[in-house]
């Protein structure tokens, strides 16, 4: 579990080429997220949700503000991250894959681990194939498997089955749903698919086309939810009525 | 549900002579039609020789003892020059793309080093070192290592940056980074880039050997074109083209097979 | 890209040597080419002063004097100019009988398979033999280096027409058919445009290829040429011509990639930048 703090997170990015306007992808980015929530980034493409995750994986720096990220005993978090393509190692097999991250231990050991995360999302037996043998669903059930294995205090997951068709990407859901609610980990997951936020976060903050937190709801639902229940439904186009105000301009009377 | 069997997708030939238009076929046909208009042109002209001749020349060459000694000694030069090849062109391939100073401050000379026929090297070395070994394996070495360090160079850039994104997000130690995925991703390219220099490279030793040298298969071959018996110029030509042929079909095409025993999945992919 | 199971290492080295020129940084990038060209010079005349007499290993200024000498006395430009129509011709033979044969292959898989052989094996044989072949065959002859070239560019035209006819739009193809276009319209509307990206990929980097094998034809059995003028300065044994003609042949090659080759494609390929279609080299 961990402890993410977000204050006045800008980024620009500088122009590539002379005569060129600086990007501006977020302008202010400010909330608090800790212990076993689902968090989501909802917004539409464009406006810096992914960026935002980079900048909490650490792979990239905001250029204003200050961002956080604690774990257990307030020492630096162990982050797991899931993109939207799986980025597996082509040219190794999937449990060597899910070696790959991992530190610490004989390599008996990580080659357990990984077999065991591997069980977790049933692909206990594929751990000899390589990547390219796999599915585009199984591939990224072997990218969350590796994010789960390092045990991580936050998972960041980045429109994760965006790529995926229809079918693949609703049991996945399900299946992401129960792996959070046994593992137990703070989830920070970004989309522009808001039926998929409503069903599987706690809390989503809605981001508007300039970067801004516009929005920051909680979502009191029980779990385990299902994509058809009414009430997903209702949620899901209450939502989308807010982001259509919010692109609207005001209206002179 | 039955399976349906791979020869069924492929429609069977409709006519007795389908199996002749086959492609298997199709190639030893064109082998034999060489052979025939080979024997043709030796026989219609005099300074070309015949497969016979040729061949007669090679047994009599054999008894004389001189094959095995003339290809080893080639094949040695080969190996010590493209060893080094290997060596010099990985690191300075790799220094290139790690430095961005060494790389400006190389580029010209690999540059001039690709452009720079072998055959002038060769004539330098001989001025320079007579009949010896160094002079076939250091032109070997200068010829063929830009080809490698060329490659290499394009092959380290061209790390695939969503992995190297990746490996940042987990930590992965440098280490790993390296073996796991930089050389890795980097195969494709070395291999080609090494598969040209062995030709480079060959040819620059035969070439060397042809122009100054005492031993070896370019030797042998201008020994014989002085004598003015053309059979066995043809004969150590036949044999430095079988080399290395040989040496692409056995070795290279393993390696490549080796290497690129992941590609299970991705039909698509062609170099 | 359409699938050829012949690898030619010129379109690799080609693409390779285009990645390591690209992308110059300004400024300092100069400075760094000029300190290695300034480190080589200091090396060569430091050996050549004080630790090699100037017969193995002439001075840089040296070679710089002979360079003049030969400039000024028309020997660069007379022979040159006579490896070049050699080259020429080689390249007119090699485009002659390789696209014919790069055009069978493509449209016909019994021309495949019997041709593949023979196209595979003049891609990978050593130049020393193509050499010695045409010695062989042709003696003392200048049609013999044009002959050699015509063999090594050979494969490249050949296959890349084929990777071309084959990966002709097959919806193009039935659209002309559909309007009832003869063949020959549909030919060079439709095919020659296709394939013209694919000849340009295995021709371009042939050049240098193909100009080095005709020195080195030359020098074997050619009776003017630059490569003549190098098997001379062996026999003199003369290190200073061997190195002046040597510099002349880089300076050569890069002049005629710059000022020949690459205006030359961009006046082939100029439809493309008109029309901003993005069809991208194969």
């Amino acid at each position: 579990m961990a402890r993410l703090i977000a204050r006045d997170v800008r980024k620009v990015f500088p122009p590539t080429r002379s005569g060129q306007e600086p990007v501006h992808a977020l302008r202010n980015i400010s909330f608090e997220a800790e212990g076993h929530t689902f968090v989501t980034l909802v917004g539409p493409s464009g406006c810096g949700k992914s960026t935002f995750l980079n900048m909490v994986s650490g792979i990239d720096q905001p250029s204003a503000g200050s961002l956080q990220v604690l774990g257990r005993a307030e020492g630096p978090a162990r982050i797991g991250y899931v993109f939207q393509d799986p980025r597996l190692l082509p040219w190794k097999t999937v449990l060597e894959n899910m070696v790959y991250v991992q530190d610490g231990g004989s390599s008996e050991d990580k080659a357990a681990k990984g077999k065991e995360f591997l069980d977790l999302v049933g692909l206990g037996t594929s751990g000899s194939m390589y990547p390219g043998q796999l599915s585009g669903g199984m591939q990224q059930r072997v990218g969350i498997a590796r994010a789960l294995s390092i045990g991580p205090d936050l998972l960041l997951m980045d429109e994760p089955f965006s790529h995926l068709d229809a079918i693949t990407a609703r049991d996945l859901r399900v299946e992401l749903q129960r792996l959070w609610l046994d593992t137990g980990a703070t989830v920070l997951f970004v989309t522009h698919d808001v039926m998929e936020a409503v069903l599987l976060s706690s809390r989503v903050i809605m981001i508007s086309s300039q970067g801004i937190v516009f929005r920051d709801l909680t979502i009191d639902l029980p779990f385990p939810r299902k994509q058809t229940e009414k009430e997903v439904a209702i949620l899901q186009a209450d939502i989308l009525q807010l982001f259509e105000e919010m692109e609207r301009p005001t209206v002179i009377a | 549900m039955t399976l349906v069997a791979d020869d069924v997708i492929q429609a069977p030939p409709r006519h007795w002579y389908g199996w002749l238009v086959s492609d298997r076929v199709a190639r030893y046909t064109a082998r034999v039609v060489a052979l025939l208009i080979w024997q043709w042109a030796g026989t219609a002209f005099e300074e070309i020789p015949t497969p016979r001749g040729t061949f007669e020349f090679l047994v009599d060459e054999w008894h004389r003892g001189e094959i095995i000694s003339n290809i080893s000694i080639s094949l040695v030069r080969a190996v010590i020059g493209l060893a080094l090849v290997l060596v010099l062109g990985l690191a300075i391939g790799l220094a290139m793309a790690k430095w961005w100073r060494v790389r400006y401050t190389l580029t010209d000379l690999i540059l001039v080093g690709i452009t720079l026929p072998a055959f002038i090297w060769a004539l330098l070395v001989v001025m320079w070192w007579g009949f010896s070994n160094i002079g076939p394996i250091v032109v070997c070495v200068v010829s063929a290592t830009p080809q490698l360090v060329v490659n290499t160079f394009q092959g380290a850039n061209a790390t695939p940056g969503p992995l190297v994104a990746m490996s940042g997000a987990y930590h992965v130690p440098t280490d790993r980074q390296f073996r796991w995925l930089v050389i890795p991703s980097m195969m494709e390219y070395i291999v080609a880039g090494y598969r040209s220099a062995i030709l480079a490279g060959w040819g620059a030793v035969l070439l060397v050997e042809w122009f100054g040298n005492d031993k070896g298969v370019g030797f042998r071959a201008h020994y014989w074109y002085d004598a003015g018996n053309f059979e066995g110029v043809m004969g150590w030509g036949l044999i430095m083209m079988v080399i290395i042929l040989l040496f692409d079909r056995v070795v290279m095409e393993r390696v490549v097979r080796h290497y690129r025993r992941w590609r299970v999945g991705s039909a698509g992919w062609s170099v | 890209m359409a699938a050829t199971e012949i690898q030619l290492e010129d379109v690799e080295l080609e693409r390779a040597v285009a990645s390591l020129t690209a992308r110059r940084r300004r400024g300092t990038n100069i400075l760094y080419s000029i300190l290695g060209a300034l480190a080589f010079i200091g090396f060569w005349s430091f050996f050549s002063v004080f630790v090699y007499p100037p017969y193995v290993l002439p001075a840089p200024w040296s070679v710089a004097e002979r360079m003049w000498e030969l400039v000024v006395s028309g020997e660069v430009f007379s022979n040159f100019l006579a490896s070049f129509l050699k080259t020429m011709l080689g390249w007119v033979l090699a485009l002659g009988l390789g696209i014919p044969i790069g055009l069978l292959m493509g449209r016909f898989r019994y021309a495949k398979a019997f041709l593949h052989d023979f196209v595979y094996i003049l891609a990978n044989v050593p130049l020393i033999v193509y050499a010695v072949v045409a010695l062989l065959v042709f003696g003392i002859n200048p049609f013999g280096p044009a002959f050699v070239v015509m063999l090594e560019v050979l494969p490249g035209v050949a296959i890349n027409v084929a990777a071309g006819v084959e990966s002709v739009d097959r919806g193009l193809l039935a659209m002309s058919r559909s309007f009832r276009r003869r063949s020959s319209q549909t030919a060079r509307s439709v095919v020659i445009p296709s394939i013209v990206p694919f000849l340009f990929a295995g021709g371009r980097v042939s050049f240098a290829n193909s100009w080095k094998l005709a020195a080195l034809a030359e020098t074997f059995g050619g009776t003017t040429g630059v490569g003549v003028q190098i098997e001379k300065s062996f026999q003199l044994f003369s290190v200073v011509s061997l190195l002046a003609w040597m510099f002349f042949f880089v300076i050569f090659v890069i002049a005629v990639e710059r000022f020949m080759i690459a205006p030359f494609e961009r006046w082939v390929f100029r439809w493309r930048r008109a029309g901003g279609a993005d069809e991208g080299s194969p």
